[in-house]
Formats: structure tokens, C-alpha cells, sequence
């Protein structure tokens, strides 16, 4: 049977333009938001000709920008808290063994699937809760200039922090699981201490998927909008904004937001793709026989 | 006389190291001599490993007492034992180029060294390997020959007590693995220290060490330099394990001078006893061990006054400088020769005779 047989056959042809048909479905919305985004017109689905016009006028919007900034500044230190957490507690699971291990995998691994919106409530009434309870004592021991707790960009980080510390936890602790243990013993075994042997050593090996577990919580962050829209109090981020700007009409300016964030999801992943798979291969114990 | 301890580099004294319900040492105790070639020679899961990495500090005893250069080493972690372990992979630290990774022990010292003292010394010890110029490789960019030089220098570079290599070259192929054999050894004889072998390769174990102790089921069968163990290995399992040898199972009818033996056939053999092995009794069961190389062939009829076993060649195998023959004989069933090929010419299904010297047999306790 050579190729044009393959070809012929009536039912691989069949699924062969399905996935094709497939692919248009899932991708061309998003090529169209793309490409709308170098409308020159005035209207969101009206185009009119190629331009940088609207990239400017975003950048120029106040609005945007603050929100933009939150965005960073929460997606970097929900990262940051993620990576730090996630990391010591895959640390801590290497040593774990027997039926404690499946009960903690579990857990991890229904932590990544359990629903924003069921995220979102459930932080929600927990801060609102913890605050109703916290805020009279400040009261009591401060008298009334004392703090008032309340939502906003702490609790979105807390938050974020919350969910994607368990991302950084798996793809850290896989990369423990592939580690060559010898490596551990060889620098033991060369005089360094436990503490050097994991400054040297281990914490070098596990950079990479460090590294990338950090860029995985800081998409998820940025992209997130369910989780942040439950527990943001006054402040906006990038995905609020957009929602609560569609409202009022969709401006040009929706698309080059969508655009951009696109293009730093994707490098984001792209960049995490390679650490992983670059660290992996070298990191690899040669075959037993 | 009894030699003071300090002339031992290691000591064992019983042993013991269990993993879940197997132990895998069994309580063993031996001495490695200060500056000898030490092989632990056994085929996988016989526990010569587990006792490498108990020198190492890889693994704890769960009996018994350890002692390096004369100390126990009971609660001595790895990191403070001076011992330096080549690993059977090498473990060469990938994020760290070869200068580096040599460097590595000499990093760990404290006070610290001046980084010129541990340049110069890394030189000196790539040298001693004869990878010059490749301070700024990694490891990966290495050919499997080099890494385990790298792997060698790394340890070597700190002036062990004792050099532990742990099936070093099982990862190399055929021909590198004989020039890393030669290479090993004369490395051991420059610098001196005591190496400690592990391997389930005889042919290894016999060309480099001073001393082989042969492993079973977490116990050392025999310990011997290498032509104590070929020549008189302590029973079947040693003369199998070390080199080639035709068994002739039967029982002890006779023990003199020579222990006679008996086959199921009626065949009686005289054959020496191993002068290392417990002595054989009357009645019990014994296997006389014959090399291939010290059976000779007779073509039938030129045999002369010899008497022998007649037999057929049923296979040849040419070697290059020797050959091998298969022969089938009634009276004591398969045996195998090897002959220098040049004065050889038997073929396939030609009618011999198979001799042997009385002193060419070993009899030994069969297990």
C-alpha cells in the first residue's frame, strides 16, 4: 500500500478535511480579533484598511494602561508566591510514599480542575468572612484610625496564588520524579553538605521547571478574569476592563488588547515549552541495560 | 602474626544490610589492604553494590561495623568520609562545564581554597586523565570514554582514601572498555591509592585486581588474589564464576592423598581437592572440575598407551589464536577443550580421545 492508497481511502479522507474544518473553527475567530486589530475605521467590525492607529490609541488610554499595570503587577506577585509555595511543597512531597502520596496527588490534580467561578465564590465568602471577623478587632485594638481590610489587589493575589500554586507544585514535582538521584549522591559523596548540595545542585536542576512553572501562574494570572471579577473589590485588571468596556460597545481597542495579551500568553507558553523540554533531555538518567 | 588494622583501608565486620524482607549483605567480613586493586565480582543483586555504597555512605548498616583507614564509620555521613565513588553512569553534573565539575570536591573544602590553587589542581588532574583542553566542555558534548575520565579526575582530584568505582566501565563498548582496564590499572599503580571494583565481569575483575572477593547471595564465597581463585576455587559456583570449567558431577568414595570419585556411570575420577576449600567427606557429592584448556584430544587409534574418554567432536568453534571443541563422550558426557589453534586440526563428528593429567582436575563439593 503505497501513499495514494491512503489518500483514496474514503474515511481518513473524510477526517482529514474534519480536522481541517476543525482547526478553521477553533482559529479563525481568533485570527480574525488579530486582524482586526489593524482596523484603520472607527468601528470594531467595519474594516477599513491596515494601521497601527488603534495600538496607539490604547496605549494612550489611561484606563488601559492602569488596568494593564494591575494586571502585571498582580500576574508577577501571584507568580512569585505561586513558584516560592509550589516549589517548597513539591520539596516536601518528594519524601512522601504509599497511599499519603495518591492522597495528596488527588488533591493537587482536582485543585487545577476545580471551576474558577467555584474559586472565585469560595475566596470570595472567604475573605469577606475573615474580614467581617478580622476588622472589628484592628478596631478594638487600633480604635478608628486603624486599617480597614477589604477586597482589592491583595486578595486577587492572594487568590491567583492560591490557584496556580498547584501548577507550579506539578510541573516541579515531575521534574524532581525525572532527576537523576545519583547527582545528588555524587555531590554528597564530593564533601558538600546537604544545604550545598541543594544550592548546588538541586536547586540548579529544578530551575528550569522552576522557571516555567513561574511563567505557566503568571499566564494563568493574567488571563484570569473569573477569579479576579469575584474577588477584585474597586480595582480592574486587563480582563475586567475589557469585559466591563464591552458593555458599552466594542471599540477597536478590545481587539489590539486581545492581541497583545495573545502574543504574551503565547510566547509565555512557548518559552515554558522549550525550558521543559531542553532541561528534560539533558537531565535524562542514561538507559539501564 | 596478626597485622595492626591501620594497614587496612577498609574493614568489614559482619555486615548486614537489608532492603524490606531481602538482605542483601549477609553479614560479610573482609580487610582491604592499603593501596591494593580490590574487585567485588558476583552477577547482579549479590550484593556488591549495596557493600560499595556502604563504604560510600550511600547506605547504612543495619548490622555490623564499618571501618575506613581504621575508624568506624558509623555515623559519618557521606559527605565527611573520604572516599570517592565513580558512579556506573558517572553522574557528571550537567549545568556545570568539566573544569568545574573536577573542581567540585575541592570547592567544598573549608577554609576555602584559593581559586588558583583549585585551577592549577584541576589542570594537574585532567592531565592525569589526558583531557587537557577540555576544561570548558560539558558534559554532554563528551564521548562515554571521556565522561567517565571526567568522572575519574572529579574524584581522584581529592586524594581519596579509597577510590570506589561502581561498574565503571559496563556503559563503554567492547574495545574501550579493554584499553580503560590497562588504563585503570596503571592509573591505580601512579597514584597509588586503594581502589575498590565492583563488577559481574570476571575477565574485568581478573585483569586489574590485586585481590577478588567472590559474591553470592550477599555472602563472599571466596576471597583470593586472582590465580588463587582460578587456580583453586573453593567450590563449583567460584571455578563456574571464575573463567570456563567442565563439571563431572558424581559422589566421594574415596579420600586420600587424591579424592576419588565416582559418576552415576561407575567412572572413577582422581582429582586433587581445592587446597582453600572445607574438606571433602566420603559420600557426598562432588563435581570434578576440569579447564577446557587442560583436557587434550587424541585422534582415536594415534592415542597410544593414554587412556582417556572416547568421544565425537560435535562442534567447532575457531577463537582465532585457539579453537574450542565440543565433544560428546559416553563415560563422562559433554566436555569442552580449547586448543592452541596451530596444533589443531579436528572437524566436526571426527572420533577422539579426551585426556586430562590426574593434578589437571580439581574436586570440589558440589552445591
Amino acid at each position: 500500500m503505497g501513499a495514494n492508497d491512503y489518500m483514496r481511502d474514503p474515511i481518513s479522507s473524510l477526517l482529514k478535511n474534519y480536522a481541517t474544518l476543525l482547526y478553521i473553527f477553533l482559529y479563525a475567530p481568533i485570527a480574525l480579533v488579530v486582524l482586526f486589530s489593524f482596523n484603520s475605521g472607527n468601528y470594531a467590525a467595519d474594516l477599513q484598511g491596515f494601521s497601527f492607529r488603534w495600538y496607539g490609541e490604547t496605549w494612550r488610554d489611561p484606563f488601559v494602561l492602569e488596568a494593564f499595570g494591575n494586571s502585571i503587577f498582580i500576574a508577577t506577585t501571584s507568580a512569585t508566591l505561586a513558584t516560592i509555595f509550589g516549589t517548597l511543597a513539591a520539596l516536601a512531597l518528594q519524601n512522601v510514599r504509599g497511599w499519603l502520596r495518591t492522597v495528596y496527588d488527588s488533591l493537587i490534580y482536582i485543585a487545577i480542575i476545580i471551576p474558577g467561578i467555584v474559586i472565585g465564590i469560595a475566596t470570595l465568602i472567604f475573605f469577606v468572612q475573615f474580614f467581617g471577623w478580622l476588622n472589628p478587632i484592628l478596631q478594638n485594638l487600633f480604635g478608628p484610625t486603624a486599617p480597614r481590610l477589604n477586597l482589592g489587589m491583595p486578595t486577587i493575589i492572594a487568590a491567583h496564588a492560591l490557584f496556580t500554586m498547584s501548577i507550579v507544585l506539578v510541573i516541579v514535582r515531575s521534574r524532581i520524579a525525572g532527576m537523576d538521584r545519583s547527582l545528588i549522591e555524587a555531590s554528597s559523596d564530593l564533601y558538600a553538605t546537604p544545604f550545598n548540595t541543594f544550592w548546588q545542585v538541586t536547586l540548579p536542576q529544578l530551575f528550569p521547571a522552576i522557571m516555567a512553572g513561574f511563567l505557566l501562574a503568571f499566564t494563568f494570572s493574567f488571563d484570569d478574569f473569573i477569579v479576579a471579577f469575584f474577588v477584585a473589590g474597586p480595582n480592574t485588571t486587563l480582563p475586567i476592563y475589557v469585559f466591563s468596556s464591552i458593555r458599552r460597545g466594542v471599540t477597536p481597542k478590545i481587539n489590539t488588547i486581545a492581541t497583545v495579551t495573545l502574543i504574551v500568553s503565547l510566547s509565555f507558553l512557548f518559552i515554558t515549552q522549550n525550558l521543559l523540554t531542553r532541561s528534560n533531555a539533558r537531565a535524562r538518567t542514561p538507559d539501564k541495560e | 602474626m596478626t597485622q595492626s588494622v591501620v594497614d587496612f583501608d577498609i574493614e568489614f565486620r559482619n555486615v548486614v544490610k537489608t532492603f524490606g524482607s531481602v538482605r542483601a549483605v549477609n553479614g560479610i567480613s573482609f580487610q582491604i589492604p592499603k593501596g591494593s586493586f580490590y574487585s567485588f565480582l558476583g552477577p547482579s543483586g549479590c550484593g556488591k553494590t549495596s557493600s560499595l555504597r556502604l563504604i560510600g555512605g550511600f547506605e547504612q548498616p543495619d548490622g555490623g561495623e564499618i571501618y575506613i583507614a581504621g575508624e568506624s564509620v558509623a555515623q559519618i555521613p557521606s559527605y565527611q568520609r573520604h572516599v570517592n565513588m565513580v558512579f556506573q553512569y558517572y553522574a557528571l553534573f550537567p549545568h556545570m562545564n568539566v573544569a568545574r565539575n573536577v573542581g567540585y570536591g575541592l570547592r567544598q573544602q573549608r577554609p576555602k581554597l584559593l581559586p588558583d590553587e583549585i585551577d592549577k589542581r584541576v589542570k594537574d588532574a585532567l592531565a592525569l586523565v589526558r583531557l587537557s583542553g577540555y576544561e570548558n566542555r560539558r558534559s554532554w558534548e563528551l564521548s562515554g570514554g571521556q565522561q567517565q575520565r571526567v568522572a575519574l579526575a572529579r574524584a581522584l582530584i581529592n586524594k581519596p582514601t579509597v577510590l570506589l568505582l561502581d561498574e565503571p566501565l559496563a556503559a563503554l563498548d567492547r574495545k574501550l572498555r579493554k584499553d580503560m582496564q590497562i588504563e585503570l590499572k596503571t592509573l591505580q599503580r601512579e597514584v597509588g591509592i586503594t581502589f575498590v571494583f565492583v563488577t559481574h565481569d570476571q575477565e574485568e575483575a581478573l585483569s586489574m585486581s590485586d585481590r577478588i572477593a567472590v559474591m553470592r547471595d550477599g555472602k563472599i564465597v571466596q576471597e583470593g588474589s586472582p590465580t588463587e581463585l582460578y587456580n583453586h576455587p573453593v567450590d563449583r559456583y567460584v571455578a563456574g564464576f571464575i573463567g570456563q570449567s567442565n563439571f563431572i558431577p558424581g559422589e566421594v568414595v574415596e579420600v586420600g592423598e587424591r579424592v576419588t570419585v565416582r559418576t552415576p556411570l561407575g567412572v572413577m575420577l582422581s582429582a586433587p581437592g581445592s587446597k582453600d576449600a572445607k574438606p571433602l567427606v566420603e559420600k557426598a557429592k562432588a563435581v570434578v572440575a576440569v579447564r577446557p584448556e587442560r583436557i587434550g584430544l587424541w585422534r582415536e587409534g594415534e592415542a597410544g598407551g593414554q587412556s582417556g574418554f572416547k568421544g565425537r567432536v560435535s562442534q567447532v568453534t575457531f577463537l582465532g589464536d585457539q579453537t574450542e571443541y565440543h565433544v560428546e563422550t559416553e563415560e563422562v558426557g559433554h566436555l569442552l577443550v580449547k586448543l592452541s589453534s596451530g596444533n589443531a586440526g579436528f572437524g566436526g563428528g571426527d572420533s577422539v580421545v579426551a585426556y586430562w593429567n590426574q593434578t589437571a582436575g580439581l574436586a570440589l563439593l558440589d552445591d
